[in-house]
């Protein structure tokens, strides 16, 4: 039996090994290739369904790999997760499958060099996600890069070879000076080379010094992110990109950057990361209306979605610009809520696009007649996405908004009214959106013979809309483990620069007597009432059924 | 607090849920009689259990609730998904799946010929759930699941008819809308959570009650140095800014009359009946705090009051028979702020009852009209329809003179109820109140004329007289059941000075509510009581017969002659354009909302952030790659040099 290190190992690895054998396979048989690719990341999503099982609630990295690699330089093989990489991680495996499937009819040349690429590209992700040394996620970071760019490159739309090498420079840039930063890390003070985070989140830095390198991190990840305003690039790569890779952009890779947020930039450099809070929470907040202003004319549906992820990656990076337990946690659930209707949107306009080939609102209109199954899961998509509370959408955005109201941070209330708009205008772009697709008379005749969706695709989006719903109806599945991992970053950021960070809320009602949580962010289970550790005696007493009376359980005193 | 557990409270929600998702999934697949048993078993069973739910409660004496489980528990707080059942989500629970019944039993006839029948109860079934978890809901985030939902609800049943673009866009202009006004109540609900550290309704009576002197400054918190008064006069500031938008009240109230682009049992039961008093329930069930913030609940009386009489000015000038009542329910839900403003949340309550039973049936009436003239909305093409339609017009007559406020209908007790107390504390807001009862009798009678007096004008497309189309049964048992709900309504909350007359107990209703919403008290003698309520009937009887004297034989001459022109021509122009308020909204925030955007996406985007601030030092750095270009030399070793001389140099610096 694996031990659950060996099986985290094995999850970030199976995908390349699958792409070196898929290498052997004869290129034409296209369903073969397609078919085992779906297979190998499926049970690569099984697989790492284990590590789900094997996670301990607690805030510490867990299942940790530390090999010696290149010891001459401090060089680790430290592979780890926490809560908030493991739900990242999970989110990946599970999107994988989901992408190739819904791909199956929309790629048709250089199969092999796709599925290949796909598996590839999982294996960077997934590595990043769990790295717990700088050069080995730089590795992954970089590595993950080419795919990318061959997926847009290759399979891409007519600007195809532009948006590729925008999305490389904009990435590289910002990679080339994370490099010298991560350099520097590694041999200060001493000289001497040690990459593994752990060191690296023990050392000072004189200020100047730690600002420079902060923002050598935050300008790298914040162009992946992307926030406000280093997001030109990601509009143009989703319009270009085949919708593969688009739901793959969306879904995870953008996620990478507000995980390097949380990982290193943030922990690593604390006092330079309070300090830019106010700037990172004011760029975020302005992403959001920014973006969602936008979305709401753009003529191509996807540039509109493009526009919707700087919407609400900006609920990310406010989340974290908070520094609550709350906005960070928030944050984190935006990033999977984000990764589950994105995801779902792109393959919506992908089957349309598939269809009639073309993406411009001003080509449809009056569709929901003639592809009734396929209104159903974009209205039900453009929901979730619009955070409607009990879909996966709201959890993650309140959350932020609650954290960023509460924060101690003097601008937050200010923050969150602003942010809040972005709820209205989320409705405004996407309601806009489907009313323009769906609704009114169908009047372009190209529109008349529309298939409605097949077998396949509903198989596709099933997966994506039962979590949706699951998610908004019990969020904890996912919030119990990524709050311990939360509240360690906040102290850690805090500790790290000697800040105090719980804001008295609620102060109200404890100098009146009520017990609320308690103040210190713990990892015990929540408590209710004054009985920590469990109910009042008879408080939860389960009376089941309607047979009379007999059904009230004893009138409990609170 | 002492509450009960009971567990099957969560049936209420979910048998709905469960029709909804059945019809959704298998609904196209089904015959009709299968549809129709899911939705109407489903709400049916809904308030059986709300029945059931209710005798239980008053068994227990004390609130039920249901803890389904955490569902956010993140940092320092903690939010569970709580149901609750007391007096007040006790008897509104009544209202919306009783009368939610009654208008599924009607939809079963008059939506009989759509082809999307499935699709329409789905839709509803889905309604009643929402609005069960909005009602039900013992937290503001819980509530704020229903509080969407029912917004979803009404953005698919406005837009059912999809085809018509000018539908599906009143349902986006009522969800738009009412996003609107969700900020408000999301504002709210952070403000409450931080100060209070809870948004659970008891939790927050609890610590509201524990207050002792609402002007001292706080000390600490995120709210350290205001005093609580001024935070919690802005908390119920935001939550009533959602209030205006769910309950259509100024500045908000615009989506309402478009909403009725949607089925008419749509608007007798989402837009008349249930959804649009979500707000006065809110006010209600936060009345604790509105009454220890005393500015915010003179906003709400304000508002309250003016739109009041605003909306019943524009009523008067409506063609169309859905819009008159469209106004009439925004209006009417003004009376209701009127009065949770003033702090008589029962009275507000009750007349949220009253108006759900005489305005479900007259919004029903009119679909039995319109459906009886195949489509027709128009009431200049009605009339005489008294003897076509003997049931609906004498149910209508009933409703209309409980909705002027005739005494002894429902309608006369809880509206004279709310003129009381705007006459005890502000009189000013009693006048706008008085006058808009005046004008409620005018445009009702207006309408009860041009529909069922005179000659029949209805004609088809060859100029003759339509066919009458007479309604069945589940058209008539809902409207008679109303009519008469509308009729006896009133006995639930007596005056002093009436039940004193008979012997009845007074004000019941304001007594069972106490203990969820304390109400103030009316001091007003018994002779003035007799008074007040003297004038408003005989205001309404002359508001009525001045309707009808003018249109009792179709649309009057006279007062065509007197908008002909000059200032009559003016004012009518004013209130039939809705006093132009959507084409200011248009003008002020939608059009230049939508120019920044552009700007944003076709100039900034693209130029400056991209062109100027991004790309440009981009071809900076290719001009300069030009120049070196002479350095390259195909040399691989050289290019090795440069890199480590380049990181090298990078480095050092980054040391210095």
């Amino acid at each position: 039996m694996l031990q659950p290190a060996e099986i985290l190992a094995a999850v970030v690895f199976l995908p390349l090994v699958g792409a070196l054998v898929l290498a052997l396979f004869p290129a034409g048989d296209h369903n073969n290739l397609k078919g085992t690719a779906i297979g190998l990341t499926t049970a690569n999503f099984l697989l790492s369904l284990l590590l789900w099982g094997n996670f301990r609630p607690g805030p510490g990295y867990q299942m940790e790999l530390n090999l010696a690699w290149i010891e001459p330089f401090g060089i680790h093989f430290h592979l780890g997760l926490d809560g908030i990489s493991l739900v990242l991680v999970i989110l990946t495996t599970f999107l994988m499958p989901l992408t190739l499937l819904g791909a199956w009819s929309a790629v048709e040349h250089r199969v092999k060099e796709f599925v290949i690429a796909m598996l590839a590209l999982e294996t960077g992700m997934l590595g990043a996600f769990v790295s717990l040394d700088l050069f080995l996620f730089y590795l992954f970071w970089e590595a993950m890069l080419i795919p990318m760019y061959f997926l847009i490159g290759i399979w891409g739309g007519q600007r195809r070879i532009y948006a590729a090498v925008k999305f490389f420079i904009f990435t590289m840039a910002g990679s080339l000076l994370m490099l010298v930063a991560i350099l520097v890390v590694a041999t200060q003070p001493t000289g001497g080379f040690d990459f593994s985070l752990a060191t690296a989140l023990t050392r000072d830095f004189a200020p100047q010094t730690e600002r420079l390198l902060f923002w050598a991190f935050a300008i790298a990840f914040a162009i992946k992110v992307p926030m406000f305003p280093v997001h030109t690039w990601l509009p143009d790569a989703h319009v270009e990109a085949p919708t593969a890779g688009s739901v793959i952009l969306a879904g995870v890779l953008l996620k990478l950057g507000v995980y390097g947020f949380v990982r290193f930039a943030f922990p690593m450099f604390p006092n330079a990361a309070l300090a830019a809070a106010p700037v990172l929470g004011w760029l975020a907040v302005i992403g959001i209306v920014y973006g969602a202003l936008v979305a709401w004319v753009q003529p191509d549906m996807k540039k509109l979605v493009a526009y919707s992820s700087v919407s609400h990656l900006g609920f990310c990076m406010l989340g974290l610009a908070a520094m609550t337990t709350e906005g960070v946690a928030g944050a984190i659930f935006v990033c999977i809520a984000h990764g589950i209707s994105t995801p779902a949107l792109f393959l919506l306009v992908g089957m349309l696009y598939e269809r009639r080939h073309t993406r411009v609102l001003a080509d449809y209109g009056g569709i929901a007649r003639k592809v009734p199954i396929f209104a159903f899961f974009l209205v039900m998509t453009v929901m979730a996405s619009a955070g409607l509370p009990a879909l996966s959408g709201f959890p993650g955005e309140f959350l932020v908004l609650l954290g960023t109201y509460t924060s101690p941070h003097g601008l937050g209330r200010i923050w969150t009214i602003v942010a809040a708009t972005g709820v209205i205008l989320a409705a405004v772009y996407l309601l806009w959106m489907t009313q323009r697709v769906l609704f009114g008379p169908l009047q372009n005749p190209a529109n008349e013979d529309l298939q409605d969706m097949n077998a396949r695709e509903i198989v596709t989006l099933v997966p994506l809309m039962v979590m949706a719903v699951f998610l908004g109806l019990h969020p904890s599945t996912i919030l119990d483990k990524i709050e311990p991992a939360s509240t360690r970053f906040v102290q850690l950021v805090h500790q790290g620069s000697g800040t105090n960070y719980q804001a008295d809320a609620g102060a109200l009602r404890r100098s009146s007597g009520v017990q609320m949580r308690p103040t210190t962010p713990s990892i015990q289970l929540p408590i209710r009432g004054q009985n920590p550790g469990g109910p009042p005696p008879g408080a939860f007493q389960r009376v089941p059924g309607l047979r009379g009376l007999d059904m009230v359980a004893p009138v409990k005193e609170q | 607090m002492r509450t009960a557990i009971y567990e099957s409270l969560l049936l209420i929600p979910l048998l709905p849920l469960l029709g909804a998702t059945l019809l959704t999934f298998l609904g196209a697949k089904l015959d009709k009689g299968a549809v129709t048993m899911i939705a109407l078993g489903s709400v049916f069973g809904s308030f059986l259990v709300t029945v059931t739910s209710f005798w239980v409660f008053t068994k227990a004496g004390a609130p039920l609730e249901q803890v389904l489980w955490t569902w956010m528990g993140v940092g320092r707080f903690r939010f569970d998904l709580t149901l609750g059942f007391d007096q007040l989500s006790g008897v509104l629970m009544l209202v919306v799946t009783g009368v939610g019944f009654l208008i599924h039993l009607y939809s079963t006839e008059y939506m009989h010929d759509d082809p999307a029948y499935w699709r329409y109860f789905a839709y509803l079934n889905f309604f009643i759930f929402a609005m069960s978890v909005l009602v039900l809901g013992r937290s503001l985030p819980v509530m704020f699941i229903g509080w969407e939902g029912v917004g979803l609800a009404s953005y698919l049943l406005i837009g059912f008819w999809y085809s018509d673009n000018e539908k599906a866009s009143a349902g986006k202009k009522a969800f738009i809308t009412n996003r609107v006004g969700d900020f408000g109540f999301l504002i709210g609900t952070l403000t409450l959570i931080g100060l209070f550290g809870t948004a659970d309704f008891h939790e927050l009576k609890e610590a509201a009650a524990a207050i002792k002197d609402t002007s001292s400054v706080l000390k600490i918190g995120i709210f350290a140095g205001y005093p609580i008064v001024g935070v919690l006069t802005f908390a119920c500031l935001a939550l009533f800014v959602g209030a205006t938008g769910k309950s259509a009240q100024l500045p908000l109230y615009v989506w309402l009359p478009d909403a009725m682009a949607g089925p008419t049992p749509v608007s007798a039961l989402i837009h008349a009946a249930t959804m649009v008093t979500s707000g006065v329930y809110l006010v209600c069930r936060l009345g604790f705090l509105f009454d220890l913030a005393p500015i915010a609940g003179n906003v709400v009386a304000v508002i309250g009051a003016t739109t009041a009489l605003f909306a019943a000015t524009i009523g008067l000038a409506q063609n169309d028979i859905k819009k008159v009542l469209a106004y009439s329910t925004v209006s009417q839900l003004g009376y209701m702020f009127l009065a949770a403003g003033l702090g008589a949340y029962g009275m507000a309550f009750f007349h949220v009852v009253t108006h759900a039973f005489f305005k479900a049936c007259l919004f029903l009436g009119s679909g039995a009209v319109i459906h009886s003239l195949h489509g027709e909305q128009d009431m200049r093409k009605m009339g005489g329809l008294k003897k076509e339609l003997p049931v609906v017009y004498w149910t209508f007559a009933l409703s209309t003179l409980a909705l002027a406020g005739v005494a002894p209908l429902s309608g006369f007790f809880s509206k004279d109820g709310i003129l009381g107390y705007a006459f005890q504390d502000r009189l000013p807001l009693w006048v706008l109140g008085f006058l808009g009862a005046g004008l409620t009798a005018l445009y009702m009678s207006r309408l009860v004329a041009l529909t069922f007096f005179g000659e029949l004008r209805a004609k088809d497309a060859h100029g003759h007289h339509v066919h009458v189309h007479a309604p069945g049964w589940a058209i008539k048992v809902p409207l008679i059941l109303l009519a008469g709900l509308a009729v006896v309504a009133g006995v639930l909350n007596l005056p002093h000075p009436v039940a004193h007359l008979f012997h009845a107990p007074s004000s019941w209703l304001d007594a069972f509510l106490e203990p969820v919403t304390t109400s103030k008290a009316l001091h007003l003698s018994e002779s003035t009581e007799w008074g007040l309520m003297a004038a408003s009937v005989a205001w309404a009887l002359f508001g009525l017969a001045i309707g009808f004297a003018i249109y009792k034989n179709g649309p009057s001459p006279v007062m065509a002659r007197l908008t002909k022109d000059g200032l009559g021509k003016a004012a009518h122009g004013l209130v039939y354009g809705k006093w132009f308020i959507d084409e200011v909204y248009k003008v002020l925030v939608i059009g230049p909302l939508r120019m920044i955007a552009s700007l944003f996406s076709v100039v900034i985007d693209p130029w400056l952030i991209d062109g100027a601030a991004v790309r440009g030092p981009g071809y900076g750095v290719l001009g300069i790659g030009k120049l070196l270009s002479k350095l390259q030399t195909g040399n691989v070793q050289s290019y090795a040099g440069f890199l480590v001389v380049a990181v090298g140099v990078f480095v050092l610096w980054a040391l210095k």
